[in-house]
């Protein structure tokens, strides 16, 4: 964008003509500012409150208007949304940015009313921090003309400005979803902290802990077992944060080996490769160009969704959640004898049905999920020291140590003693 | 009850209200930390509690602080115990890019009412600024706060400065605000953090001097 074209967005004409009315329709003042809070014009004909005329009367005052100004216009860029606050003489204010293509220019500030009656608490303040450079017996006369407006108004006329500014800059409104979605996402992470400070949570500490978190949940998306997944992913993303007490390049890597891990994952797990590779490329593309925390967060756990998406290929709603009772069926009776038919009549279905729906929602047959959660499981279980391939292999279902072996190898590679003595 | 008045004062913003009340159940005997505790900040948890999903918007947030403020106010200069000698110096502070002082004013008071002298450096304190304030005041004590997962990280900025000038084995840090854990002030290399500002009250009460005299002996 040109120098012309930023100068031309701040006339003062063009600006008047369009928030003009929104001043005369509201009553409140609003003014657009630079990004260094300076006022660069009055918009609609409502002046500035003799309050604030009168604070600004003195050198210092105004210095400290200019400050506020400046400090809130920063924090609605920042978070590009309309940013509420208190100026130092204690009156409520917001600013709404204006970002155009992607460069903040400034704000309009709107407001300069009172939530509440101007109690004592307020006026101490009040001569706490001006009475020193103006006289307060004005100043307190002054401050019964001030409007006082209810927070429903102001968050109204907030709303609304917002919208107004929105369009002017002509902001999209896929922009306007993801911000959405960021804001959700940081109010999550910060859930998410919070609830593991009540409950007190056995606190992860180190990437020992991290990384086997993490092998659970790549065994959980070669399952497709999304529910389990997703949240085991909420988890990890947190202990992230906290274990790199939120380093920005740090996070950026650990985001992206998460994605190509899931990547591979999910093809395991029977979703296309071609398709699964090219989210993935899309994926890198993006986190490229982007500096928030809650954007990584965010565009990862979309796109292991839509890996885990591309296990189920079909979204019939009806056979996914039959399969889904399946699935949970056989991840709680793993190490029984389970058959087709047990779990088919568990679900109150014929047999040839769920091996049907098998083969058209997971592609594979029943025998085979099951193989795969086994040996999903035996590979957790080797790696505790205490016990044995056998042991392993009764754990988890096998009637015979050789077809376990057997059956391991061909999914791993190695037979389970190699690969138990290649663990110690 | 008194307590629920104030309570619902502050969840309504009515601050010339919460003002009256406050004074009210100062007169009747209570406690000013009964009154803190009990009323002030279960008011002001109410609407953390709704704001979080999304309940309440921001004006109607700035008036229950405002309202709640009002009555801290009241309580202040009681829950204040005259500043003993030798029960230290405390500096306390929100972190750059972050302007929540909600939590500053409650700890503040907890922090007072423990018997030290409280230095409120008050929101968006650059890591500069911290180590500045503990180069010229000495405390024996720096309390960090950040309300935002997004500020959270200018914490372990303040602890580097304070390494790189060489201020930090003079002064033990305390970290706090809500998505602040155990693991996370531990990856910091904060000294403590606490689950709210009651557990900091009571560990200050325990332990203040103690901490002093640990600090006195060693080198």
């Amino acid at each position: 964008m040109s120098k012309r074209d930023i100068d031309s967005f701040l006339d003062p004409k063009y600006l008047e003509e369009i928030l003009g009315s929104f001043s005369k329709a509201t009553g409140l003042h609003i003014e657009a500012v630079n990004r260094k809070g300076e006022t660069l014009s009055t918009l609609g004909n409502k002046n500035r409150s003799d309050f604030c005329q009168f604070i600004r009367s003195h050198s210092k005052g105004e210095k400290k208007c200019l400050d506020s100004y400046k400090e809130a216009t920063l924090e609605a860029a920042k978070w590009n949304e309309p940013y509420f606050f208190r100026c130092h003489a204690g009156l409520v204010i917001w600013a709404v940015p204006i970002i155009l293509d992607n460069v903040f220019l400034g704000s309009i500030i709107c407001g300069q009313v009172l939530l509440w009656k101007p109690d004592e608490f307020f006026l101490r303040e009040l001569k706490k921090s001006n009475a020193k450079d103006l006289d307060f017996d004005i100043l307190q006369q002054k401050v019964k003309n001030l409007s006082i407006t209810s927070p429903e108004q102001s968050q109204a006329a907030a709303d609304m400005l917002f919208v107004v500014v929105s369009h002017l800059v002509k902001r999209n409104i896929h922009t306007m979803e993801e911000e959405n979605a960021y804001h959700l996402q940081r109010l999550q992470i910060k859930a998410d902290l919070e609830n593991r400070k009540k409950q007190n949570i056995t606190e992860f500490a180190d990437y020992r802990t991290y990384l086997k978190k993490e092998r659970r949940f790549l065994s959980y998306i070669r399952l497709g077992d999304k529910t389990r997944a997703e949240s085991t992913l909420k988890n990890l993303l947190t202990d992230l944060l906290t274990k790199t007490a939120g380093d920005k390049a740090t996070i950026k890597i650990r985001v992206l080996e998460l994605a190509s891990l899931s990547s591979r994952a999910a093809v395991e797990g029977g979703a296309d490769a071609e398709q699964v590779m090219v989210k993935l490329q899309d994926f890198n593309n993006e986190v490229n160009s982007i500096e928030r925390i809650e954007e990584f967060f965010f565009k990862v756990q979309k796109v292991i969704e839509e890996f885990l998406n591309g296990i189920f290929k079909l979204a019939d709603k009806k056979h996914l959640s039959l399969v889904n009772n399946a699935r949970n069926f056989i991840m709680e009776n793993y190490h029984k004898p389970l058959t087709l038919k047990a779990t088919a009549d568990h679900l109150f279905i014929s047999p040839s049905h769920l091996s049907r729906l098998f083969r058209l929602e997971l592609d594979c047959t029943f025998n085979d999920y099951l193989t795969r959660v086994r040996v999903e499981k035996a590979v957790e279980l080797m790696k505790k020291p205490e016990f044995s391939v056998e042991q392993v292999s009764k754990a988890i279902g096998f009637k015979s140590q050789s077809y376990f072996a057997e059956v391991f190898r061909k999914y791993i590679g190695v037979t389970p003693l190699i690969y138990k003595n290649s663990l110690f | 009850m008194i307590f629920d008045d104030i309570i619902h004062s502050i969840a309504e913003g009515e601050s010339e209200e919460t003002l009256e009340l406050t004074k009210k159940a100062l007169a009747q005997g209570y406690s000013a930390n009964s009154i803190l505790e009990k009323g002030l900040i279960t008011g002001i948890n109410i609407i953390a509690d709704k704001y979080r999903t999304e309940k309440v918007n921001v004006p109607e947030v700035l008036m229950a602080t405002h309202s709640m403020h009002a009555g801290l106010s009241i309580i202040e200069p009681i829950l204040t115990v005259p500043t003993k000698k030798g029960l230290g110096k405390i500096i306390l502070g929100t972190v750059a890019g972050d302007l929540h002082d909600i939590g500053l004013s409650i700890v503040k008071a907890m922090a007072m009412s423990a018997g030290a002298r409280v230095i409120d450096l008050g929101v968006n304190v650059t890591p500069k600024k911290f180590a500045r304030a503990v180069r010229k005041e000495k405390p024996d004590i720096l309390m960090i706060s950040a309300l935002l997962t997004t500020t959270m990280s200018v914490m372990k900025d303040v602890i580097v400065e304070l390494e790189v000038q060489g201020l930090r084995n003079d002064v033990k840090v305390i970290v706090g605000g809500a998505p602040i854990t155990d693991a996370f002030a531990k990856e910091i290399g904060a000294d403590y953090t606490f689950e709210d500002a009651f557990q900091l009250r009571d560990f200050l009460k325990e332990n203040l001097s103690k901490l002093l005299a640990s600090k006195r002996t060693s080198p």
